[in-house]
């Protein structure tokens, strides 16, 4: 995950950095892989095996779900495992299509990884449950536990760590210590929301504070 | 291997011009059947990335190695141009199927051949030339 930054942007002075050369710009952010607090992939897929694939992502904002769930999908496609992802958005408009659509696949045995549980009513959330029960799996994505566990346990809850904010810049190239001071502040202030982070980091390359570094 | 390579450097196009160059590949598996030669946009920068197809011109592969040059006309919009939230690329981009691997090379396409730049000093007049190629 590399990048070459001219620094000095686009002809537009040191105040300015192109959002094509900024380093946190969304193309690079998404290339961050999911770290695991513990053990590894083989291990948590033989646990949601064990869980005959119905189980939740459980954590906060910006800890990391939905870069799962991504690479849920992927290593499903990559071994063969029918699935369809659905995100739902924050318009609810498009939610009565893309969940039956959803349910469809799911007929069609093909496991559900449902991205944004928490956006749907109580209703919806019961009739997903009721609709894939005799599915070949459900896999969803939620803010906080569901209330009862029996019908969708958690695989995995996702949380942030300092570290893990410093990590990630490291991933990115950004080593300097300027930078990882800043965003040591930005996970702070985002009270450890790496999206909402790295979007505050992006403002602050955007307005060229640390051209002078990526030029080096 | 596949590689992708324009004839003109540097690469800067105004609408209407030829955007010309050569797809040449290597040593490619039995599984690659085809490829497809692309004039692409998409947008870089904070929110999520957007992607269309200008041009695509498909080619079916029978043989493992070969070269394919390619033509294109510069689309009147578009423009190329960068701001700090959002950039817009213009490539040209080469993709093999099935497994959707491929090349790409960045160009620009605007009225002066330059990208757009849309700073706080000229943010207004770059966009207003911008829109009104867009609409």
């Amino acid at each position: 995950m590399t990048k070459q930054h001219s620094g000095s942007s686009t002809g537009c002075g040191a105040q300015f950095l192109a959002a094509r050369e900024n380093p946190l710009c969304m193309d690079l952010v998404t290339r961050i892989k999911y770290r695991f607090a513990a053990q590894d992939w083989p291990w948590h897929l033989e646990r949601l095996r064990k869980l005959n694939y119905r189980a939740a992502v459980v954590g906060p904002q910006g800890s990391g779900k939905t870069t799962l769930l991504y690479e849920l999908l992927e290593h499903f496609r990559g071994s063969g495992i029918a699935c369809h992802h659905v995100f739902l958005p924050r318009d609810r408009a498009s939610y009565p299509g893309l969940l039956e659509q959803a349910f469809q696949k799911s007929r069609a045995d093909s496991i559900l990884l449902v991205d944004g549980m928490e956006r749907l009513n109580l209703s919806e959330r019961w009739n997903l449950l009721r609709m894939t029960k005799r599915g070949p799996g459900l896999v969803v994505n939620r803010h906080r536990a569901c209330r009862f566990p029996q019908k969708l346990p958690t695989w995995l809850k996702t949380q942030t760590c300092p570290e893990l904010m410093s990590q990630i810049l490291k991933d990115l190239n950004l080593d300097a210590p300027v930078i990882q001071s800043t965003g040591a502040a930005a996970f702070a202030k985002s009270n450890g929301n790496i999206r909402e982070a790295l979007r505050d980091l992006y403002d602050q390359f955007s307005s060229g504070r640390f051209n002078e570094i990526l030029a080096r | 291997m596949i590689e992708i390579s324009l004839n003109q450097t540097p690469p800067e196009y105004r609408p209407g011009d030829v955007i010309s160059g050569r797809v040449v590949w290597t040593e490619l598996d039995e599984q690659t059947t085809s490829l497809e030669t692309r004039l692409i946009w998409f947008t870089e920068g904070k929110g999520d990335q957007d992607v269309g197809v200008a041009i695509s011109i498909p080619a079916k592969l029978t043989a493992p190695e070969g070269n394919l040059p390619f033509e294109f006309s510069a689309p009147t919009r578009p423009y190329s141009f960068s701001g700090k939230l959002i950039s817009l690329i213009w490539a040209a981009e080469v993709v093999l199927f099935p497994s959707r691997e491929g090349k790409r090379k960045q160009i620009t396409i605007s009225s002066t051949g330059k990208e757009l730049v849309l700073d706080k000093s000229h943010k207004d007049s770059a966009l207003k030339s911008a829109m009104r190629v867009s609409s």
